[in-house]
């Protein structure tokens, strides 16, 4: 039986599943989904919580090299696509920099707790910090799209609202989810 | 025929072998047989199953669940297959007539 927690998670692999090019996405998307919710399942019967933080995290460093790869080779040709006019999400180069920017950003904290124990990240850290970074990027390719004029006010705006869940989320200003 | 085959590749191939399988099956069955090392997402997984269909050494097939996608090694994809077992047949005796396996700590239960 799927929880609801199991079934959000499927959901929400589903949005990652959504930056693939179109075709792909068509031809491959509803399998891919499949996949990493059985895997869910399997992750969650026999290591709960921590063996399902690591399917997590393969699975975000997964969708990073095969999303890069897959928009590269579409844009090469490998295949013809032909995408709809209202299909904003595909076949756009900004999502490969998005997702390399936000590889780019967990590194700093990767590599930091390398170093020095004050840095303290659990799998979970990077999992929540590259999910809220991945959407806000998206959030801001798209609204900057819709709302031409307005870019650097849905910027600063999105940008606020990233240091106030960041802030929220390590030390808890309005709610106790900060440690 | 000269095809390069990548670690996941090969691994998929394998599992190919013996019957048709859909991607969960697939995805299951490289990680036994590498026993653990190679765990495909299912972003890599379907990037290779893609590229291998593109090139022609699998297809799809229909398969007991209507709802999945199925695949099957075809004529080409077994000979791809063959070819890359057979490298691997080579390289592991030019390895023991070099006494190589042994040096490295490597202990052949089974000679080939």
């Amino acid at each position: 039986m799927t929880s609801p927690k199991q079934s959000f998670a499927v959901k929400l692999y589903g949005y990652i599943v959504r930056l693939y090019p179109r075709q792909y996405r068509e031809e491959f998307g509803e399998e891919m989904e499949y996949v990493f919710s059985r895997s869910l399942d399997d992750a969650a019967a026999s290591g709960g919580r921590f063996a399902t933080q690591r399917l997590w995290f393969r699975t975000i460093l997964d969708s990073m090299t095969s999303l890069i790869r897959q928009h590269y080779e579409y844009r090469e040709g490998a295949i013809a696509m032909q995408p709809k006019n209202n299909d904003i999400l595909a076949h756009n180069k900004v999502f490969m920099y998005l997702v390399l920017a936000v590889l780019g950003v967990l590194l700093v904290p990767l590599i930091a707790m390398q170093f020095s124990e004050d840095v303290d990240w659990s799998l979970f850290d990077f999992v929540i910090m590259g999910g809220l970074l991945m959407g806000l990027g998206t959030a801001f390719v798209i609204a900057a799209r819709v709302f031409r004029r307005n870019r650097l006010l849905i910027g600063i705006a999105l940008g606020l609202f990233l240091l106030y869940v960041w802030a929220e989320l390590a030390v808890g200003i309005f709610s106790n989810f900060g440690s | 025929m000269d095809i390069s085959l990548s670690n996941s590749e090969f691994y998929i191939l394998l599992s190919l072998a013996i019957r048709s399988r859909h991607g969960y099956e697939i995805m299951g069955q490289v990680e036994q047989d590498s026993h653990g090392r190679i765990r495909l997402g299912p972003g890599t997984l379907y990037g290779s199953i893609k590229r291998m269909l593109e090139s022609g050494l699998i297809e799809e097939v229909p398969g007991d669940n209507p709802r999945r996608k199925y695949y099957a090694l075809t004529e080409k994809g077994r000979t791809a297959l063959a070819l890359e077992l057979e490298r691997y047949k080579d390289t592991v005796q030019l390895a023991r007539r070099e006494n190589l396996l042994d040096s490295f700590g490597f202990f052949a239960a089974t000679p080939l």
